[in-house]
């Protein structure tokens, strides 16, 4: 029988190797003009550009306040979904009336609503962290829903025999049970946090990945903006992988 | 070591009713039982499926209420859960996210132990299950034959007076089954309690109880009541004999 999976030297190799061969062949249709080098900068080009963001300081500056943003947006509206969505989760008759709603709202593209957050709020922070909680918080209320209504129905059993009632079978029992669950749903809710937080920001503000992303593309730096590009899909890898470790580490016990 | 603190105390089934109803139909499955279980006793109900025997495990335990008649424990009318009974499922129902150590010492935290009590007492149980080695590992971690025995440990916990077991075995491997229905035999004689096992096994109820109650019909009611004999020869009769009462 041979090993189905790789041996640990090679998988960094294997991780890198795609990469490695997507950069090179971006490089190679440039090379031959199978795409205009002017529209579609090669990578020899994006490099220096990268280079020239990350010693000026400009890029720390916009990645500072584009975290900031995303990150305070995540952090409310993460707070508000599994707080509200234990609640509701728990309680049968609020679930149906509330879970309708929830749906709809999740449904709504937030990028449609930005029009009505800056009317409302105003251009500016603002307005952009209303739409990173708007983001956010559905796919984090209702998978926090969703995993406190289905609870191992066995372990709250258990649980009362042993003489957990109330507060303590929801805080020791129901709580614990519906956290594989949230965290699914924290962690869509940290991806879409970026997605919907760039998208505002190359609409309407003056700082920010995102606003140097259309900044660039507006004044005709192409390698720039391909520059800006890359980092954010660096960032959108890192945040995964820091939340992968971050859950391996606070709940050991999970399914991987 | 703490043992045969839990005195065990005897149960009084009466004139006990349980129905329910599902879309206006009534499905009765318990009907004026009545069953007495002896302070220290071990009693085996068995039965086929849907005979009622895991749903008056259930009453007792207090996790369900009857619909008519009294379940006394220790001349105390059973309005819920308590301290003094614990059960135990076939499925285990670990939390998952707790140790074996942590699991032991939930039922110490309900009934308000301090920590460093709870702890002492929780290490204590899984060392009398042998499992003192795998304290800190998770349920995920154990083996099913193990995560029982963690059950076993976290029923015992708070000295139970009586003991509560729905098919605890029959999701282990025949090996795996003999081992643990030997731990349960020295756990009643080490702590003395009452303990009632609802077991699909004939072979288990004769091994392991003082009394064996077979339930049938629907709705559920006794048919028979074998006190397992020593003798080999009386024992397979006993064996045929509940076996054709099953309708095997």
């Amino acid at each position: 029988m041979a090993d189905r999976h790789p041996a640990a030297w090679l998988k960094p190799l294997l991780w890198l190797l795609p990469i490695v061969a997507f950069v090179a062949l971006w490089q190679l249709v440039t090379e031959v003009d199978l795409v205009d080098p002017t529209l579609l900068s090669p990578p020899t080009d994006v490099a220096p550009a990268l280079w020239e963001i990350t010693s000026s300081g400009q890029l720390f500056s916009d990645l500072g306040s584009s975290l900031a943003r995303a990150g305070i947006g995540f952090a409310i509206a993460a707070v508000a979904g599994v707080v509200v969505g234990l609640a509701i989760g728990w309680i049968p008759t609020l679930r149906a009336f509330v879970s309708p709603l929830a749906e709809v709202f999740r449904q709504l593209p937030p990028l449609a609503l930005l029009p009505a957050f800056v009317l409302l709020l105003g251009l500016g922070m603002r307005s952009q962290v209303a739409m990173v909680i708007w983001a956010v918080v559905w796919p984090v209320l209702l998978s926090t829903v969703g995993g406190a209504a289905a609870v191992d129905a066995r372990l709250i059993k258990a649980a009362r025999s042993m003489g957990a009632t109330g507060w303590r079978l929801y805080a020791k029992v129901a709580f614990p049970g519906a956290l594989p669950s949230i965290v699914t749903g924290l962690r869509l809710g940290a991806s879409y946090a970026l997605l919907v937080l760039v998208s505002a920001e190359m609409i309407g503000a003056s700082s920010g990945i995102g606003y140097r992303v259309m900044e660039a593309s507006n004044t005709f730096r192409i390698p720039t903006m391909y520059a800006y590009i890359v980092v954010l899909a660096v960032v959108g890898v890192a945040l995964n992988y820091a939340l992968i470790v971050l859950v391996r580490r606070l709940f050991p016990w999970m399914p991987r | 070591m703490s043992a045969a603190t839990g005195i065990g105390q005897a149960v009084h089934v009466r004139g006990l009713d349980k129905r329910f109803s599902r879309r206006g139909a009534e499905n009765v499955v318990l009907e004026q039982l009545e069953l007495t279980i002896e302070a220290g006793e071990f009693v085996s109900l068995i039965g086929r499926s849907g005979c009622g025997k895991s749903t008056l495990l259930e009453l007792i335990a207090g996790l369900q209420q009857p619909s008519a008649g009294s379940i006394e424990v220790g001349g105390r009318a059973v309005s819920g859960p308590g301290p003094d009974r614990t059960i135990v499922f076939q499925q285990y129902a670990l939390f998952p996210w707790r140790t074996a150590l942590q699991n032991v010492m939930f039922p110490l935290e309900m009934a308000g132990s301090g920590r460093a009590e709870r702890r002492r007492i929780a290490r204590e149980r899984l060392e009398v299950v042998g499992l003192a080695h795998a304290a800190d590992r998770y349920a995920s971690e154990l083996s099913g034959g193990m995560q029982q025995r963690v059950g076993l440990a976290r029923a015992l916990a708070c000295d139970p007076q009586i003991l509560l077991l729905d098919e605890p075995f029959s999701g282990a491997d025949a090996i795996t089954r003999e081992g643990l229905q030997q731990l349960l035999a020295d756990l009643h004689r080490r702590f003395a309690s009452t303990v009632v096992l609802v077991t699909h096994s004939v072979d288990e109820a004769l091994r392991l109880s003082d009394r064996v109650v077979v339930l049938g019909g629907r709705p559920g009611r006794i048919v028979a009541e074998v006190r397992p004999s020593a003798d080999r020869d009386d024992a397979a009769a006993q064996r045929e004999q509940i076996l054709a009462l099953l309708g095997a």
